[in-house]
């Protein structure tokens, strides 16, 4: 355990929601999500290399659990596990629930390296130097993929109010 | 890079995310304090190593007490004196060079 206990605990509370949407990417429930965030918070807290910027690394090791998790999962699937009705990745508030159902389904339909840093920059308020640090990659290719990320969202959900 | 925040990221951003499991924080807690699993796995390789070594090293000084136990006795191994000659004489069969100098290589059928 790092010494500074209460910043990790300052860190869960600021980025858990963020990171279980993140985690979402590779897990089908909010509760396996959760599992991911848990598995990942145990490996960011247990490592003794750190590298700079401790967000970016949180990240980094919940990424890794939720992809380890998923991988597991995959080996392990049940035929009801995947007749389970999807469950949000949004809290459910009425005046957001139709706009968070499109999005949801948009940010499916993205490919999962403009998801991912989609989900980083937009909930958990990264910059795109700690995304690069998170993702192992350069800042300018992670701020390409966010704004094909933003275009591709904006032109889906925008067919989506034309066809209503 | 354009940080210009557009209208449909602010919309994305109000969206209310779902709150955590206030059972994760003492979950992380429990978990971060028992052995990791690759912390586990360093230690039964490390004792397994340990005791394949500690075995060899058994197995090799037992093999080696045993070849020793029951030595052939001296007198096997001892060169055997003929008697009635000079035990100089013994050594120097031993060596050629000492068989020349003591005139004992001296052999009529070579030339």
């Amino acid at each position: 355990m790092p010494s500074s206990s209460e910043s990790w605990r300052a860190l869960l509370a600021r980025h858990g929601p963020a990171l279980v949407v993140f985690a979402r990417q590779w897990a089908a429930t909010h509760a396996d999500a959760e599992d991911a965030l848990q598995d990942g918070f145990v490996r960011f807290l247990q490592a003794r290399r750190r590298l700079e910027d401790e967000v970016a690394y949180l990240y980094a090791c919940v990424r890794s659990a939720a992809i380890d998790a998923a991988r597991t999962r995959g080996r392990r699937r049940r035929v009801d596990e995947r007749r389970a009705a999807p469950e949000p990745v949004f809290a459910d508030v009425p005046a957001q629930m139709e706009l968070a159902a499109s999005v949801e389904a948009a940010l499916a339909r993205l490919p999962g390296e403009q998801r991912e840093v989609m989900v980083m920059k937009i909930w958990g308020e990264l910059t795109f130097s700690q995304i690069a640090a998170a993702l192992n990659s350069n800042p300018n290719t992670v701020a390409s993929r966010y704004r094909y990320a933003i275009e591709r969202l904006e032109a889906m959900l925008a067919d989506e109010v034309r066809h209503e | 890079m354009n940080d210009e925040i557009s209208d449909l990221e602010t919309r994305l951003a109000a969206l209310k995310l779902r709150t955590i499991s206030p059972a994760l924080e003492p979950a992380i807690v429990g978990a971060a304090q028992r052995p990791s699993h690759a912390s586990v796995r360093f230690f039964w390789s490390a004792a397994a190593s340990g005791a394949i070594a500690a075995s060899l090293m058994v197995a090799m000084l037992v093999a080696q007490s045993n070849g020793n136990a029951h030595p052939a006795p001296l007198a096997e191994v001892a060169l055997k004196v003929p008697a009635g000659s000079a035990p100089l004489a013994v050594l120097a069969r031993a060596d050629v060079r000492w068989g020349d100098d003591f005139g004992l290589n001296d052999n009529p059928s070579r030339p």
